[in-house]
């Protein structure tokens, strides 16, 4: 008897001891997947994050400034820019009158350095009267801007 | 159920375990993730915050443009400021080009740092082409850019302003016409160039006289140029002036108006005269006169005559006589110290004259010098341990060692003898030792050797052979040496002994080598130095400090490769019948013999010496390797020679050794000469330092006897002794002799006993070498009562050795010069010595002792210089000039000089004629105390209104003048005369005007009316060939012709100078108007 009920009372351990177990692995599954899933939720966010305040840190130490504008013919203008920013920087686009100019003949998407001038030729999208005023925009590709009005 | 609670706790242990790290991990990730976006805002804002510094700052910046210009080589110079608060970094120049087709712009890199009101100018590295439109940009680093528009003048509008002052002026007056322009343009910033012109209308009616520069450039918006025209109102009516400027848009003009109209008219034409007022003529030396003994040094009596820089100088002399002698060493026979003249005069008399190059050489005495020896001879110790012999006298270097193995002097049968010696080199003792012996009436040969290279006395006790005693050299001290008794035995031996020692000898060793197999040459090296005496000692091959069968011994000397001898015993052991050897040779050092046969084993002679050892040529080499030890001796005199022995009883002398001895070793067999290997053995070593000091020991081993009959001596009574066995157990005395004394070249011996024959006897002697030099000499009448006593030694070529010169003081020498230089004056003050009428020094060679090399040096004079310094000096010149006999208004005059030394008590006095003497006080005379800067000139003036003719004569007049300059000093001056002017000043109507004077005039305008006109402009103007004007006021040059302007006194003072080479006549003219004054003035002859 006492083997019988040693050994019943051994079934019951058994039991108690697999299902403490169970218990275990559950809980530790479920924290891996919580765990993960959290680990992957902040680092997407943090990347993101990052990514976002980099790229305005980036357009914020960003100067330039049209210092000069002249004309070779009555269509094609010539822009000095000058970088006097933190960081390099390149000319993306030029407006005329809010009009966005599509023949560039030189220093678009060339990168400016620091404290350097680069001259942008283009083919003005408007006709150039002499003594008129024009409002010359333009954009880097961080989507900075410096826009000046520019009497022909 | 324990077990299920114990399994089921743990359980729940873990769980919570591990929900708690997984919240610890949430926890952290989420604080990493705070962390992480805390950083980067941060690094965000201070982005943010330093562009907005930056911002900030080039709002501040404020750079200005303030003028252009175009440079003579087409550059552009930028003047630019900057106005505001903070620095600004120009980092562009910028150019556009508003002319050109198209337009082109230029931009040249910068890096121009401007701090906040600073200018700075800028030259542009490319050039412009004036006329052109251009458009400058300066680009700061901050990104502002000025920018100013540089334009010429045709596109600026100006703004001229015209104004005549007066409007309204008389006719022959003048008008001044002034004009400004301000550039008012909207546009253009900066005008490259203005250039502004004036017209009057009617032209006939005025007459330019002068104008101001009539262009500007670089002429920026908002300010203004001013422009003047004078002219003089020639004719009366309305005069209107135009200006405007070049290329100036059309309509950019001014004008304005000026009435000219006749003066009153109050009694006709007005007047201008001329009239002499007075003249002034400056006068300089024409000559000058030395007072006293005042030297000329330098310039002339033309640079007198400007006060330019140039000057005259002279040098000051002092008053009265002065000693100064020069006294020449009278003689060279004085001994104030007992101690005899050393060295040799070539020529003393030449030290008395001179320099001349005739010198007295001086050259050094060889000396026996520091070369130490003595002779003893001590009874060893009965034991074992240390014994110290004393009484030598001196710190040994070398000790040389020589015994029988007897108690007391005299003959004793049977042998033990033995050589030895001892040195001290770099701090090590080395000794060696060689020992013989063989017994007495021994039916069989017993005989023995042994040696040593540990130590010095090896005493055999029996031919056996059996060690008795052996010592070696420990110790030096000033008075003798030390023993360590390694083996003793109770006997009191007698040990002779050398020491060696003294400055003299430089060097001493003793060592060992291999006398090698074989014949030829043989270095012995690693001696340490160049010997100049070797003494060799040896047995045979056996290992040191063992006892072998057969005795031999042998001793070698030499000096050179001609001075050097050797001599060999040998006694077979073992023998029924007696087989001793002997062979003694004087060209050879070592000699071997075979102690089993005495045959020849080895010859080998000496050759030279090296560096560092010695060489030897070996003709028979050794049937083996043969160790040899040696003792090197470096410095001293050495020679080794033979001589035979006296035929007669009494004195002998062996001369020819070079030198005075001090030290003589002798060696013999009581042989004649031969170089063959003769039978018994047989050998005699003594050595003397004095009559007294000298002892030998001598030993015969008989050959071919059935039982052996040998015997030994020792004796300190003789140096040189021999016997012969001439029955049993009888050795009869054949040669004897005694030391007597050293002689110059060699030494002298006492024979008491002699053979028939003489005997052939090697000796060594050795010596002091040394050069001195002690020479005393000597003034007996010397003049000691100076202030300045030296003594003067000229020199001429002088030997390497220093030559000190000592002066007598006293009982004791000091030197006064511890080396003369050479070919040169060697002087040095002996006041302090020179106490007395006779006055004594000493040449001195600088090396004493050990100095091995004679030298000499030349001595051209010798004198002792005494005088007495002046404690003050004066220069006084007296300057001489003419001038004129005017009746002078007034004298100026004016001396500009300096004394290259300070603060010269200076005295200068004009001569006054009238009282016939110079001046000695008031006018004409002045004195102070020159600067106490030397060199600094002074310039001194007076000028004299009361009676200034006095200071001429009256018919000639001829002026002069006396400066004189005092000083208490011992150091001779200069007085430097720059410039003497003596300008008078007379009336004169001015008629006539002197060659090269000022005269003045006065000119004076008046109106009609006769009132003066005041500020009108008058004309001069005179027609000599060579006039020049100057402004009588202010002395300020005028050209001639010129135009002045009268005072409100209508009044204008003006002085002419003519300077034509010859005598002419010429006219002044002054125009006011219309009105002309003339003047017609006769220029003097030059």
């Amino acid at each position: 008897m006492r083997i019988v009920h040693s050994l019943f009372r051994n079934k019951r351990g058994v039991s108690e001891i697999i299902a403490s177990l169970i218990l275990v692995l559950i809980i530790t599954s479920a924290g891996v997947v919580a765990y993960s899933y959290s680990i992957g939720a902040f680092s997407s966010s943090t990347s993101l994050f990052q990514l976002d305040t980099n790229q305005k840190e980036r357009q914020a130490q960003e100067r330039f400034a049209i210092i000069a504008v002249w004309s070779n013919t009555s269509s094609q203008l010539n822009l000095t820019v000058l970088n006097y920013g933190q960081i390099d920087l390149t000319i993306d686009t030029v407006y005329i009158n809010w009009i966005s100019v599509a023949s560039y003949l030189g220093g678009r998407s060339t990168t400016i350095g620091k404290g350097v001038l680069i001259q942008i030729s283009f083919t003005s999208p408007v006709t150039i009267q002499s003594g008129s005023t024009y409002e010359i925009v333009a954009v880097s590709t961080r989507g900075s801007k410096n826009a000046i009005n520019w009497k022909a | 159920m324990r077990l299920i609670g114990r399994l089921s706790r743990p359980s729940r242990g873990v769980g919570s375990i591990i929900g708690a790290v997984f919240v610890a991990l949430i926890l952290l990730s989420g604080f990493t993730f705070y962390a992480f976006t805390q950083d980067v805002t941060q690094h965000y804002n201070n982005t943010m915050s330093a562009m907005n510094d930056m911002d900030w700052n080039r709002n501040q910046e404020n750079i200005i443009i303030k003028q252009i210009a175009i440079t003579g080589t087409n550059q552009l110079n930028i003047t630019a400021e900057n106005d505001g608060p903070v620095q600004s970094h120009l980092i562009w120049l910028g150019i556009l080009n508003k002319t050109a087709t198209p337009e082109n712009q230029t931009y040249q890199a910068l890096n121009e740092l401007v701090a906040p009101s600073e200018i700075v100018n800028i030259i542009s590295d490319f050039t412009v082409t004036a006329g052109n439109k251009y458009v400058v940009q300066l680009v700061t680093e901050l990104g502002n850019v000025v920018e100013s528009k540089f334009y010429p003048a045709s596109y600026v509008s100006c703004a001229l302003t015209l104004v005549t002052a007066p409007p309204t002026v008389y006719q022959g007056n003048n008008v001044t016409v002034l004009l400004t322009v301000t550039p008012n343009d909207t546009v253009v910033d900066s005008i490259q160039s203005l250039t502004v012109t004036l017209n009057a209308t009617p032209t006939n009616l005025v007459q330019l006289v002068s104008n101001s520069s009539l262009s500007v450039s670089g002429l920026t918006r908002g300010t203004s140029a001013y422009f003047w025209w004078v002219y003089n109102a020639v004719n009366t009516g309305a005069v209107t002036f135009n200006a405007t400027y070049l290329q100036a848009p059309a309509g950019t003009y001014a004008l304005s108006t000026a009435q000219i109209v006749n003066p009153p008219q109050q009694g006709g034409q007005g007047n201008v005269t001329i009239t002499g007022i007075n003249c002034t003529a400056s006068q300089n030396p024409s000559q000058w006169n030395l007072l006293g003994s005042t030297q000329y040094v330098s310039g002339s009596v033309s640079d007198l005559a400007n006060d330019d820089g140039s000057y005259a100088a002279f040098r000051s002399h002092t008053i009265g006589s002065t000693t100064d002698i020069s006294d020449f060493v009278d003689d060279a026979t004085s001994d104030v110290d007992g101690s005899r003249d050393k060295g040799t005069h070539s020529n003393f008399t030449a030290q008395q004259y001179g320099p001349d190059s005739i010198n007295d050489t001086l050259t050094e005495e060889k000396t026996t010098g520091n070369f130490l020896v003595k002779y003893g001879a001590f009874t060893k110790a009965t034991s074992v341990g240390t014994q110290t012999i004393t009484g030598v006298g001196f710190l040994p270097k070398v000790i040389i060692f020589w015994w029988t193995r007897q108690t007391s002097y005299g003959e004793l049968a049977g042998i033990s003898m033995g050589y030895g010696f001892a040195t001290n080199y770099t701090g090590a003792y080395q000794n060696r030792g060689v020992a013989f012996a063989s017994n007495d009436a021994a039916g069989s040969s017993v005989a023995g050797r042994r040696r040593s290279d540990a130590y010095s006395i090896i005493i055999l006790s029996s031919g056996t052979p059996a060690l008795g005693a052996q010592a070696s050299v420990t110790a030096y001290n000033n008075d003798g040496f030390v023993l360590n008794w390694q083996t003793n035995e109770a006997r009191v031996d007698i040990i002779h002994f050398i020491a060696l020692g003294g400055s003299d000898l430089t060097a001493a060793r003793t060592g060992s080598f291999d006398l090698a197999t074989g014949t030829g040459t043989q270095d012995i090296t690693g001696v340490g130095f160049q010997p100049d005496f070797v003494m060799f000692l040896w047995t045979f091959t056996e290992a040191a400090d063992t006892n072998n069968a057969h005795a031999e011994v042998g001793m070698g000397l030499a000096a050179s490769s001609t001075k050097r001898g050797a001599i060999v015993a040998n006694s077979e052991d073992g023998r029924n019948t007696m087989d001793t050897w002997q062979q003694q040779r004087t060209d050879s050092c070592i000699l071997l013999l075979n102690p089993t046969n005495g045959g020849q084993d080895a010859i080998a002679d000496f050759t030279q010496f090296l560096a560092d050892g010695f060489r030897l040529s070996k003709s028979d080499g050794p049937a083996a390797n043969t160790p040899i030890f040696y003792l090197a001796l470096k410095g001293g005199e050495y020679d080794v020679g033979s001589f035979d022995s006296s035929t007669s009883t009494g004195n002998q002398d062996i001369t020819g050794v070079g030198f005075q001895p001090k030290l003589a070793l002798l060696a013999t067999q009581g042989r004649s000469t031969s170089t063959s290997i003769d039978t018994t053995a047989e050998l005699t070593f003594g050595a003397a330092t004095s009559s007294t000091e000298r002892g030998v020991a001598w030993f015969e081993d008989r050959d071919d006897l059935p039982t052996s009959d040998n015997e030994m001596e020792n004796l300190n009574t003789a140096v040189v002794r021999w016997r012969d066995r001439t029955a049993a157990d009888t050795f009869t005395l054949l040669g004897s002799a005694d030391f007597v004394s050293f002689l110059p070249n060699g030494f002298r011996l006492n024979w008491a006993s002699v053979e028939v024959t003489g005997r052939q006897i090697i000796y060594a002697v050795f010596g002091g070498r040394n050069y001195e030099l002690d020479l005393e000499v000597r003034w007996t009448s010397a003049n000691f009562s100076q202030p300045n006593e030296y003594l003067c030694i000229k020199t001429g070529v002088l030997d390497s050795e220093s030559l000190k010169v000592d002066v007598r003081t006293g009982s004791s020498w000091t030197t006064v010069i511890e080396s003369l230089n050479s070919s040169s004056w060697n002087n040095v003050s002996v006041s302090a010595y020179l106490t007395s009428s006779t006055f004594t020094i000493r040449f001195k060679d600088g090396i004493s002792t050990g100095d091995t090399t004679q030298d000499s040096w030349n001595i051209d004079v010798t004198l002792l210089h005494v005088w007495a310094t002046p404690n003050e000096y004066t220069a006084e010149v007296e300057f001489v000039g003419s001038s004129n006999l005017q009746s002078w208004l007034r004298l100026v005059w004016q001396i500009d000089s300096c004394w290259d030394i300070d603060q010269v008590t200076v005295t200068i006095q004009f001569y006054n004629f009238t009282l016939d003497d110079y001046a000695t006080s008031g006018n004409g005379y002045i004195n102070y105390i020159s600067d106490a800067t030397p060199n600094l000139y002074e310039l001194k003036t007076q000028t004299i209104i009361t009676n200034p003719i006095d200071f001429r004569n009256s018919t000639t007049g001829q002026w002069k003048v006396k400066i004189k300059g005092v000083k208490s000093t011992s150091t001779q001056f200069l007085m430097k005369v720059d410039w003497i002017d003596f300008e008078t000043t007379y009336s004169t109507i001015g008629s006539t005007i002197p060659y090269n004077v000022w005269q003045w005039y006065t000119t004076k305008a008046t109106s009609a009316s006769g009132d003066p006109l005041p500020y009108a402009y008058v004309s001069v103007y005179a027609n000599g060939t060579s006039v020049a004007f100057r402004d009588a006021t202010d002395k300020a040059s005028i050209a001639n012709p010129a135009w002045v302007h009268l005072d409100a006194r209508g009044e204008f003072q003006l002085e002419i100078k003519s300077t034509s080479g010859s005598p002419e006549t010429f006219v002044l003219y002054a125009v006011v108007g219309s009105v002309v004054g003339e003047k017609t003035i006769a220029q003097e002859a030059p």
